[in-house]
């Protein structure tokens, strides 16, 4: 009887030391893969942001000399809301019109964030969790009112600089559920144009 | 019995120690990858002030009215001091512009150049303090007057 009860005893205490070893496995799996992903979506951020503010934001108002007569530079932005930008601009050595775009809700729950350059996708599809990301000012770094989650026609030749507000998201692991949940990345930046400072002048 | 529960004791020990030995890597890895993060943020923000510093000189360059010169755009940025708060993260700005040579030393300076010198510090969870350039090594960058005024 008592072989029995110490059988017992130790197939209950060996139970707990292996449930406590698998748990601690498994928080240490999910820590890290999400801690890898987060590096990921740090990094693809960063990449983002570079890109968006180097190749296309940095180019809004950026003409040939041979064209500038005949471009109106109130008209180089197309159109400008919370969630779209639009203008013309030289790229690749075309005057192209540039469309920075937050599309509508996927299946995902995220808002896909693309680049398209004379119609054709270029740069994305990038998972946004939160929407809306533009905001516009004025050369007195005074913000520019939107009219509904637009900038209006008569004001969008107002526009000098805009603050992008992204929260780049990459669905990770929840240790609370074994599900998904989503880590993000929220990065703030802003642009000036300098070349509408220019062709203002 | 005894002998045997000490064993039992000692491999729990053990395998305690491995664990937390991992989950302390684990975390430390972590911090460095959110802290990451933040500074990547605090560099935009000092972008965004090196930006406003050009976009002041391109007006004072192209309003015409010759008021704004290259040095007054500097008096704001001299010694200035601000802050930003982005999702309820303190960024403190401190901003110095300097006049200095065209290669931003500053021993024989001229009034057509000016170094700005860029720190940025944080606190993240009310833990440690954060810097993005620091006094002895700020983000720089030389600005020249091209006397378009």
């Amino acid at each position: 009887m008592n072989a029995l009860l110490d059988a017992i005893g130790a197939v209950a205490v060996g139970g707990m030391i292996l449930l406590s070893v698998m748990s601690g496995m498994y928080s240490i799996q999910v820590y890290s893969q999400n801690t890898k992903l987060q590096s990921t979506l740090t990094t693809t951020s960063e990449i983002a942001a570079t890109a968006l503010q180097d190749r296309y934001l940095s180019a809004l108002g950026l003409m040939p000399t041979g064209l500038l007569s005949s471009i109106n530079p109130d008209s180089l932005i197309v159109a400008a809301t919370t969630k779209t930008l639009q203008f013309y601009a030289e790229i690749d050595g075309a005057v192209q019109l540039v469309s920075i775009q937050q599309g509508a809700i996927n299946g995902a729950g995220m808002y896909p964030l693309t680049v398209q350059v004379g119609g054709n996708l270029e740069f994305g599809p990038f998972n946004t969790s939160v929407e809306n990301i533009f905001n516009f000012f004025d050369e007195n770094n005074s913000a520019i009112a939107f009219a509904a989650n637009a900038i209006p026609p008569g004001q969008r030749d107002d526009i000098r600089s805009v603050r992008v507000d992204i929260s780049f998201a990459l669905q990770g692991l929840s240790q609370l559920t074994g599900g998904n949940r989503n880590l993000m990345n929220k990065i703030v930046f802003w642009q000036y144009f300098k070349n509408i400072y220019l062709l203002q002048a | 019995m005894g002998y045997q529960m000490l064993l039992i004791l000692l491999s729990v020990i053990l395998f305690s120690t491995v664990f937390m030995g991992a989950f302390n890597g684990i975390f430390m890895h972590s911090e460095i990858v959110y802290t990451s993060a933040y500074r990547l943020q605090a560099q935009k923000i000092a972008d965004y002030y090196f930006q406003r510093i050009d976009a002041d000189l391109l007006m004072a360059q192209t309003d015409g009215s010759g008021t704004t010169t290259f040095g007054t755009v500097f008096n704001t940025y001299s010694n200035l001091q601000t802050s930003l708060t982005l999702d309820a993260i303190t960024y403190n700005v401190n901003i110095r512009a300097i006049p200095c040579n065209q290669y931003g030393g500053t021993s024989s300076p001229s009034v057509n150049y000016r170094l700005v010198n860029t720190t940025v510090n944080f606190m993240v969870n009310s833990a440690d303090t954060l810097h993005v350039g620091t006094t002895a090594n700020p983000l720089s960058k030389v600005y020249a007057d091209n006397g378009m005024y």
